[in-house]
């Protein structure tokens, strides 16, 4: 897993609660790498698992809505850091659209050995958008916390449901998107 | 807080942005890596199509391409140098350029920078004959020295070409030399033939003359015999010296002498005649389109012309049918390609180590065709040439001596002219012989007699 994904979480966790409680939280986690990540090193995703395993504990929210709350705050500091993926897209679902053919392919330039999940567009109109989510990660609510995150950034107001379609070693999950 | 959590804090705070400055520029980096080795990747993808059109151009183009260092040094040759040096590419990859090209480099060092020609130089290819090459070239840098790149072309086959040509222009003013020759025989037959023919009456004049004289002589010496034999005394004296005159110039042989001479002379005068009108004929042979003709005639008088050329070479025998039909054709056409085979025959005659040989011709017929068969035992045709000799310009004989038109116009006379056939056949005992076989009716003839006599009707 990339480190951005953990250096941005616990930007997060530094800031919405201290540096303190974000160093019990790895030392509850018990890291191999002890915590120490850089934003464009790789690292073990049993180490994100373990972290949030414990952030989750210490914080007494759900991984579930803990992941979504990360997935918005990352698509906001995405939004900061690489504006230029932004430029060519107006809207949230056009965006979601290019995420597979543009945005990844970006990643991949910069880093070719990435594991990044796949996006399948099924419906693209103006008010609905159904795309399926591939990926061994099994983040499906980071995923989702991201389509939360992109919403409110192109400032629009939408419903998200999600049906998963496989859980195994694999994650398959279709997100529906209805705009309000 | 404490002072010192805050220090540590305010310490963190920098470390970590330091560590995001860190980051940022490392991805900036990666970026500006990614695209320059995109930019290589396209870069080594032109280079290596200009390298694989290169080599393509190299290994394809005709010309033999040598590439040599300012110090001669071969450093490069193409597929075709390859080919006509004999070599391997690696074979030749440093030796000196004088040992494909004997004495190049010194001529190649005196000249100044640019592109260079020299028209002709003999290249040693390995265990094989010198080439002619035409040597085409540039010397100047070539990627950062001084090279020189030299380009070779056979040009064996256009040195042949050239050779040829001067070999047919030679012939070709040799037909024009004898065509005015022919041109020029016809005048002299013309001028000749009136004063051979007052010679011709003359002598006839003479021998008459002489011999109406020599009835008044023999009148003469009745009479002289009968005073003599009388006896009579007043005219002793006289007899006695008309006795003497006649004892002392052999009067009785140098009579026959005299009539033995004219008589030589009468018959050597009419062959100069028959041959001057032979000569007259063939210089003028007429339109000639339908022209009944006796072969067996036309070869008589074809042997009469060369008889001076096949005299002490020769021994010519005729073998002609004496029921052979007349049969319509181009007269003269036909007795020229009848004489040209004839001499043709006797020069291969005289080419024998003996220089002596026999020909034979011999007229025949069918109910289609009259055949004519002329075979010598000269020094023959080499299988490889047999194809050759109907071939304009064609010849084995030395420049001054053949035009290489003989066959050519035989053949087209032949088979175009008269429809027939010219063929060399095998007949045992004799080395060459060729068989003209003229059709009895002349298809293209009789059209072309029937179109005029429908014009004239018209």
């Amino acid at each position: 897993m990339k480190g951005i994904v953990f250096t941005e979480l616990m930007d997060l966790v530094e800031e919405t609660q201290s540096p303190a409680f974000l160093q019990e939280a790895i030392d509850d986690a018990d890291l191999p790498s002890g915590g120490a990540y850089t934003s464009v090193g790789t690292y073990p995703v049993c180490e994100m698992g373990a972290l949030v395993q414990a952030l989750s504990q210490k914080m007494t929210v759900p991984v579930p809505d803990l992941m979504k709350i990360f997935g918005k705050h990352l698509f906001g500091r995405f939004a900061q850091i690489y504006p230029q993926f932004f430029e060519e897209s107006s809207d949230a679902f056009s965006f979601l659209a290019s995420i597979e053919d543009h945005i990844h392919k970006e990643v991949l330039k910069l880093y070719p050995d990435a594991e990044l999940p796949t996006f399948e567009v099924t419906t693209h109109t103006e008010d609905t958008f159904i795309m399926i989510y591939n990926s061994s990660r099994h983040l499906g609510d980071v995923c989702e916390g991201l389509m939360i995150g992109c919403l409110a950034y192109f400032g629009e107001d939408a419903s998200i449901s999600r049906k998963v379609l496989e859980d195994d070693a694999v994650s398959r999950i279709e997100f529906t998107i209805v705009k309000d | 807080m404490s002072e010192n959590q805050a220090t540590f804090e305010a310490i963190a705070r920098r470390e970590k942005a330091g560590r995001k400055a860190a980051e940022t520029l490392l991805e900036s980096k990666s970026r500006e890596l990614y695209n320059k080795h995109v930019e290589l990747q396209k870069n080594a993808e032109q280079l290596k199509y200009a390298n694989s059109i290169l080599s393509g151009i190299m290994a394809t183009v005709p010309d033999s391409i040598v590439l040599c260092t300012s110090d001669f040094v071969i450093k490069g040759v193409n597929k075709a140098a390859e080919d006509l040096l004999n070599v391997d590419g690696t074979d030749i990859h440093g030796i000196h350029v004088d040992q494909i090209l004997s004495g190049l480099s010194g001529r190649l060092e005196a000249l100044p920078q640019g592109h260079f020609l020299f028209e002709q130089e003999q290249v040693e290819p390995r265990e094989r004959h010198k080439i002619p090459v035409e040597v085409k070239g540039y010397k100047g840098p070539v990627g950062s020295d001084i090279h020189y790149l030299l380009v070779l072309n056979d040009i064996t086959i256009r040195l042949k070409s050239e050779k040829a040509r001067t070999q047919m222009a030679q012939q070709i003013d040799e037909a024009r030399r004898l065509e005015a020759i022919g041109a020029l025989s016809s005048g002299i037959a013309h001028e000749i033939n009136t004063p051979i023919q007052f010679i011709g009456d003359n002598l006839d004049f003479l021998v008459d003359g002489l011999q109406k004289i020599y009835r008044s002589y023999a009148n003469f010496e009745a009479l002289r015999k009968a005073v003599s034999e009388a006896g009579i005394l007043d005219f002793t004296a006289e007899v006695q010296e008309i006795n003497q005159y006649n004892s002392d110039i052999c009067l009785e042989s140098l009579v026959a002498e005299i009539q033995d001479a004219l008589t030589e002379s009468r018959e050597g005068i009419r062959q100069v005649r028959d041959i001057v009108l032979l000569m007259k004929d063939f210089a003028h042979p007429g339109t000639g389109d339908d022209d009944e003709t006796d072969l067996n005639i036309v070869i008589e008088n074809v042997i009469k012309i060369c008889r001076s050329r096949h005299k002490n070479i020769a021994d010519i025998k005729l073998h002609l049918d004496e029921s052979l039909p007349k049969i319509l054709c181009r007269k003269g056409q036909v007795q020229q390609v009848l004489l040209n085979v004839v001499i043709n025959a006797i020069d291969a005659v005289a080419d024998t180590p003996s220089g002596y040989g026999r020909i034979r011709i011999q007229t025949t017929h069918d109910d289609n065709y009259v055949s004519v068969l002329i075979s010598d035992t000269g020094t023959g045709i080499p299988d490889s040439l047999r194809q050759k000799i109907f071939d304009p310009f064609f010849t084995t004989k030395p420049v001054g001596k053949g035009t290489g038109q003989g066959l050519a116009l035989a053949k087209d006379c032949i088979i175009k002219g008269h429809d027939g056939k010219l063929t060399l056949v095998d007949i045992p005992g004799y080395a060459t012989t060729f068989l003209i076989c003229l059709p009895i009716q002349n298809q293209l003839l009789t059209n072309l007699h029937g179109d005029v006599e429908n014009a004239d009707a018209a």
